[in-house]
């Protein structure tokens, strides 16, 4: 068995009069086709008032809204599957179904991008299934979770990049039809969209039927953006908030440059993520004691997605008395010298097999694929991005982790939560 | 392979032959499975040995475990269910090979070590999974397998903290000498290369292992508790839990394609009677699913949903009310077909990836079934008609024989 360093695959791009993009990637083994259209659009560009929004338009976008189910009816009817998700910095919808099913499920697309007629009972039905979801998938986000959710708020005063655009409720229960569609108006539009086809069929056959499906629908002048600021003016305040956890939770974070087109220090900085932890070490006596550490660049935005404003987090756990304002020293403190080239070259390079791996398993999974591409071109990365991240951990990983780690020049915040009895 | 220096191993066992699939997939990366049967022991004793195997500072060769998959790139993780215990790891293809004799090595030892059942061990564990367990969903799920099932090994699913504690040195070791074993081993390997080599690359690894023991098998599960049993918890939950189950025909029961498209048409996928109803008609719920699942001791059919908390009752009466439904009107032809799409579209998105191919294979592999079993059955449900799903949904799937949990907090009692 041999596994190549990176990854290869015939790919063909498109973009249409109305500003729609496209990207097929034709691999021939593939029994399936995976479909994902991603809008260039998530909770960053909510503004004031619109908390939440964007998940809800995404609700609002996966069906018809007749009550029936009717357009996951289709797909299932066809023997596919399909689901749909809200990032800070775009907005998902991935089928995979039958290779037939091509222009079906392209045609269901179109509709997405048509203006959005919403009745108040719909949106009224929507929301509580938002709420419902919210609830059950974050229930103790403000108790015991981790504190991640305060290092976006510590880290960026803007609001677009600071709020919660899952988890507060308030401005989705206040929402009405006019607000909601406007939301929609000026995020669901083609010039915002990028669609990424994952299949065995010809790449001119799916050129053709999205051209006819998606590539004709009428474009839209661009409008004001809410959201949408880049600017990075971290506090550095720590917070500190007592819950019933077993365990000190450290969360620190500090501001990633635009990573966008610089797939090689993105994978350098998933690397640093994984380097870290043994430079920090488990600390220096038992009461400085880190049961784990964890770090990754994002805090808003996935995988080789970081757009600025973003952060890299590390996230922390020790002993219920560890010395927070240590544990940030010694993060810092390795994060220098790796940036300082001290990292052991030897383990670089082993773990690099492990984030080259993490990434080629994504390529595994044709609908996965689909996703991640959609994500990379959806915040304006290259189709590439993927191979080049493979390629970069394979070739030279202690030099895109020591350039990763030199990008972390920003201030650090942290937040903590520990034990309520030990803090008392 | 060659036995790394200072290790040991008995001179001149004899070898049972290995249950090893191997499910070829174009690709990088190779996934691998190694399933062991539990039998009827205790999910506590699987729960502490996969803890340990997978433990990133255990040491392997003198090693700390994570150096040597960090040496390769590899990925190792243990999943426990009521009947298995399965070890699952993902490599670049290149390093397979010395990734099997790693996983010998990891499982080739005479007995437990010592300092496993050490008290900070112990109590980790067992705050670990009185915490999962006061999570809404496991809570609901701990509740329903006690209810359905008593007394039988599935009734004591998730372990408490007191479990953990009560385990003994020589739990331990029966553990180890009837559970870790070639005899009750299933290996699936799916990835890049031919079977063939695959297939003699795991059999030369997995020679130098020699551990075997006696098959381990678990008593039927006849009936489940009838009823809906309420269960209140102090922290009100922002959803509650509803969960219902019934015992059902297994695989090889000519009932069973009828069965798989009714329950599909039920609640499977997001446009089924169940999720219409509860989630896109009454916006009760957002999550509403359903399925056959097969536990070694009996098949079932499991309805989930997370519903609005004051919303129980209505909930339980909307999902009962499709089940009654399923028994006395036919499928329209539209919902035998999705029913039927749904199914071959399920088995051929399995098949488009090295994860789904093991996976799909391990399922099947580790109950014993034959793995060609799933052409067979496609090809019967390609022939099942609405009266078949109508028929058999009376006869093998009563609403009135339920065995259910709702679970809400204090204040949203009955």
């Amino acid at each position: 068995m041999s596994a190549p360093r990176g990854w290869r695959t015939t790919m063909a791009s498109a973009t249409f009069a109305n500003g729609l993009r496209l990207l097929v990637l034709q691999q021939p083994q593939r029994r399936a086709t995976a479909a994902c259209l991603s809008y260039d659009s998530g909770t960053r560009d909510e503004g004031p008032g619109e908390c939440g929004f964007a998940h809800l338009t995404e609700h609002l976008t996966y069906d018809d809204g007749s009550g029936g189910a009717a357009h996951a009816q289709v797909v299932e009817g066809l023997g596919g599957v399909l689901n749909a998700r809200t990032h800070a910095d775009r907005t998902s919808y991935w089928s995979h179904v039958p290779n037939t099913a091509l222009r079906t499920i392209l045609a269901l697309e179109a509709r997405r991008l048509q203006p959005l007629h919403l009745s108040a009972e719909r949106l009224a039905r929507e929301k509580r299934i938002v709420a419902a979801e919210v609830r059950g998938r974050h229930p103790h986000v403000s108790e015991a979770a981790f504190p991640h959710a305060q290092l976006s708020t510590l880290l960026f005063r803007n609001g677009a990049n600071s709020h919660r655009g899952f988890t507060e409720l308030d401005d989705v229960i206040g929402s009405d039809v006019d607000a909601v569609a406007a939301f929609h108006e000026r995020c669901y539009r083609p010039d915002r969209a990028v669609v990424v086809i994952v299949s065995p069929l010809d790449p001119d056959l799916v050129t053709d039927a999205v051209d006819q499906t998606l590539g004709r629908l009428p474009g839209r002048t661009r409008s004001a953006n809410a959201g949408r600021d880049r600017t990075i003016d971290g506090t550095g305040d720590p917070v500190a908030t007592l819950a019933e956890v077993p365990l000190c939770q450290i969360g620190l974070a500090t501001p990633l440059p635009d990573l966008v087109g610089r797939p090689e220090i993105a994978a350098g900085l998933e690397l640093l993520g994984r380097v870290l932890p043994e430079v920090v070490g488990p600390g220096p006596g038992p009461a400085d004691e880190l049961l784990s550490v964890q770090g990754r660049p994002a805090l808003l935005g996935g995988p080789l997605t970081t757009r600025a404003p973003n952060g890299f987090v590390v996230q922390c756990v020790g002993d219920p008395a560890v010395d927070d304002e240590a544990v940030e020293d010694r993060v810092r403190a390795a994060v220098r010298s790796i940036a300082a080239g001290q990292a052991d070259p030897s383990r670089v390079e082993a773990r690099a097999t492990g984030v080259r791996r993490g990434l080629l398993d994504l390529v595994d999974d044709a609908a996965e694929l689909a996703s991640t591409l959609g994500g990379i071109l959806a915040v304006g990365g290259r189709p590439t991005a993927l191979n080049e991240a493979v390629d970069a951990l394979a070739d030279d990983p202690s030099t895109i982790l020591q350039r990763a780690a030199e990008t972390l020049t920003g201030p650090w915040v942290r937040a903590t939560r520990r034990p309520s009895a030990v803090a008392a | 392979m060659s036995a790394p220096a200072g290790h040991s191993r008995p001179a001149a066992a004899t070898r049972e032959p290995l249950d090893v699939h191997v499910a070829p997939s174009p690709g990088h990366v190779c996934q691998v499975r190694i399933r062991f049967t539990l039998g009827a022991l205790s999910t506590q004793a699987a729960l502490l040995v996969a803890d340990r195997l997978c433990d990133p500072i255990g040491r392997v060769d003198g090693e700390p475990l994570a150096q040597c998959l960090e040496s390769l790139g590899a990925d190792l993780r243990a999943d426990v269910d009521v009947d298995h215990l399965t070890l699952i790891g993902s490599v670049l293809a290149d390093r397979l090979e010395p990734f099997l004799e790693l996983l010998v090595r990891v499982l080739d030892r005479r007995r437990p070590e010592p300092d496993w059942l050490s008290a900070a061990v112990l109590r980790r564990l067992g705050q670990t999974s009185d915490a999962l367990r006061r999570a809404p969903d496991l809570h609901a799920l701990v509740s329903l397998n006690a209810h359905a099932y008593g007394s039988h090994p599935y009734g004591r699913s998730h372990p408490s903290r007191d479990d953990f504690l009560s385990l003994t040195p020589a739990d331990l070791e029966e553990f180890w000498a009837s559970v870790l074993t070639r005899t009750n081993a299933t290996i699936v390997i799916s990835g890049p290369g031919s079977e063939q080599v695959v297939r003699a690359m795991t059999e030369s690894a997995f020679s130098a292992w020699t551990a075997h023991g006696t098959p381990l098998s678990i008593p039927p599960v006849r009936a489940v508790t009838r009823g809906i049993a309420q269960v209140t918890v102090r922290h009100s939950p922002a959803l509650s839990p509803v969960r219902l189950l019934w015992r059902v025909p297994g695989r090889s029961d000519a009932d069973y394609p009828a069965l798989r498209l009714g329950v599909v048409a039920l609640a499977g996928g997001q446009s089924s009677r169940a999720v219409r109803s509860l989630r896109a008609r009454a916006a009760l719920a957002y999550r509403v699913s359903g399925s056959l699942v097969h536990p070694r001791a009996g098949s079932v059919l499991l309805l989930s949903a997370d519903v609005r908390p004051g919303s129980e009752e209505e909930a339980v009466a909307l999902l009962l009310q499709e089940v009654a439904a399923l028994g006395r009107e036919e499928l329209s032809p539209m919902e035998v077909d999705r029913a039927v799409s749904l199914v071959v579209g399920s088995h051929e998105r399995k098949l488009d990836s090295a994860a789904g191919r093991a996976e799909s294979l391990l399922g099947l592999a580790s109950a014993g079934v034959d793995p060609r079993w799933e052409q067979a059955h496609l090809a019967a449900v390609a022939e099942v008609s609405a009266a078949d799903v109508r028929r058999v949904m009376a006869a093998r799937v009563d609403a009135a024989a339920v065995c259910g949990v709702v679970v809400r907090g204090e204040g949203t009692a009955p």
